[in-house]
């Protein structure tokens, strides 16, 4: 669900970029960014304080986004949101972006639970096996969850297919219940 | 009618006042003294001196009047009387009737009321028989209730035990199936951390893709 004041910005960068192929690069990059943000209290602080001046804030911003190899693009963005103080709302107008995003592109999210590190070739059959179950393309966000003990847990949209070895082990209990 | 003898009677009522008005005497018409004895004497055995006959009217003796004045009087005094007093008794007649026959209907209801008393008096025995065998017949009919209700209760009581006998095995069985699966889950869960290589991931990998191309969305 997109939150109100992120459409405009999610609308905005896809109207810039004018492709949603690039939209959904520049999506990458401010969620990289955007992760440096969340990992530091620091600079949440930063963007947080009104008190600092607005060409310190851009001055970390850029500085922040040469480490990460951020377009010019994305850094100009980041410079209008840090004028909006909207920074520290960034993690929301990725989200509203990467959901424009995916409406233009007819794909679609599905997060991954794996009980082991999938290598290429194994995402590439997740890929094509999930692609080919749900008619569209997919986009894959995979993390690794030991607990699962064998096989995965993939969730689209509402649809949750569950094929670890954990979640048999719960079907199974709940059956004798 | 009545005014005639109304007419008739005033007319004998004044004819009586008229015979009752005394005639004026002449002077010296009665005797006295020596002229008293004398003509006593001389005429032994007649009256001597005054008026010898009553007063008369139209020829006949007052006394004859005042006796048709009586009659008439009486006459018209019974006429005057005779309807109320005749109505009166009439009445009168009528409801001694009345009472005479409420006091027969009453008297017929006592003889009933005493032949009753007399027959239920006679048939008390007969009574009392049958009162007792009817609370006999109730009595064994109410035992026999009481037996019927208190084995329907021990039935229902019986089948109550036996329904929580099955419903507590029912629920020892279940809890004792799920905590053993429980047990057998936690073991197996146990044993596949414990055994589970990186060979068999991949191979569950696959086994997971398969299932999610077979299951229905």
């Amino acid at each position: 669900m997109i939150r109100r004041f992120a459409r405009p910005y999610a609308r905005a960068i896809m109207d810039v970029v004018q492709s949603p192929e690039k939209a959904n690069a520049l999506r990458f990059e401010l969620a990289r960014f955007d992760d440096v943000r969340k990992s530091s209290t620091d600079l949440q602080e930063l963007y947080a304080n009104p008190g600092i001046e607005h060409d310190q804030k851009l001055k970390i911003t850029q500085t922040v986004a040469k480490r990460l190899g951020l377009s010019d693009m994305a850094v100009k963005i980041l410079d209008v949101m840090t004028r909006n103080q909207r920074m520290n709302d960034l993690d929301a107008i990725v989200d509203a972006l990467a959901t424009m995003v995916r409406e233009a592109l007819n794909t679609v999210a599905v997060e991954v639970r794996s009980a082991h590190r999938l290598n290429e070739q194994e995402q590439a059959e997740l890929r094509r096996t999930l692609e080919k179950k749900v008619g569209r393309k997919v986009e894959l966000s995979i993390t690794i969850d030991e607990e699962l003990i064998g096989g995965f847990v993939a969730r689209i949209g509402s649809e949750v297919f569950d094929t670890s070895i954990v979640g048999k082990i719960d079907r199974f209990r709940e059956s004798l219940i | 009618m009545r005014v005639t003898i109304v007419a008739l009677l005033v007319v004998l009522v004044a004819a009586m006042a008229i015979a009752q008005k005394p005639q004026p005497l002449p002077p010296n018409a009665v005797a006295h003294g020596s002229e008293k004895v004398g003509a006593e004497a001389a005429h032994p055995g007649e009256d001597v001196g005054g008026p010898h006959e009553g007063p008369k009217f139209l020829g006949l003796p007052s006394w004859i009047w005042k006796l048709a004045n009586m009659i008439a009087f009486i006459a018209f005094l019974g006429w005057l009387i005779g309807g109320p007093v005749k109505r009166a008794l009439a009445a009168r007649h009528d409801e001694i009737h009345k009472e005479a026959q409420e006091a027969r209907e009453r008297r017929a209801k006592a003889d009933q009321l005493a032949a009753d008393i007399q027959a239920r008096l006679s048939h008390l025995e007969e009574e009392v028989r049958q009162i007792r065998e009817r609370a006999k017949a109730e009595g064994e009919r109410q035992k026999q209730e009481l037996i019927a209700a208190a084995e329907a209760e021990a039935q229902k009581i019986l089948q109550s035990a036996r329904g929580e006998v099955d419903n507590r095995l029912k629920r020892a069985r279940h809890e004792l199936t799920e905590y053993a699966g429980q047990l057998a889950s936690e073991r197996a869960e146990q044993l596949l951390r414990e055994k589970t290589t990186d060979a068999d991931r991949q191979k569950l990998f696959r086994e997971s893709l398969h299932e999610v191309e077979e299951a229905k969305s």
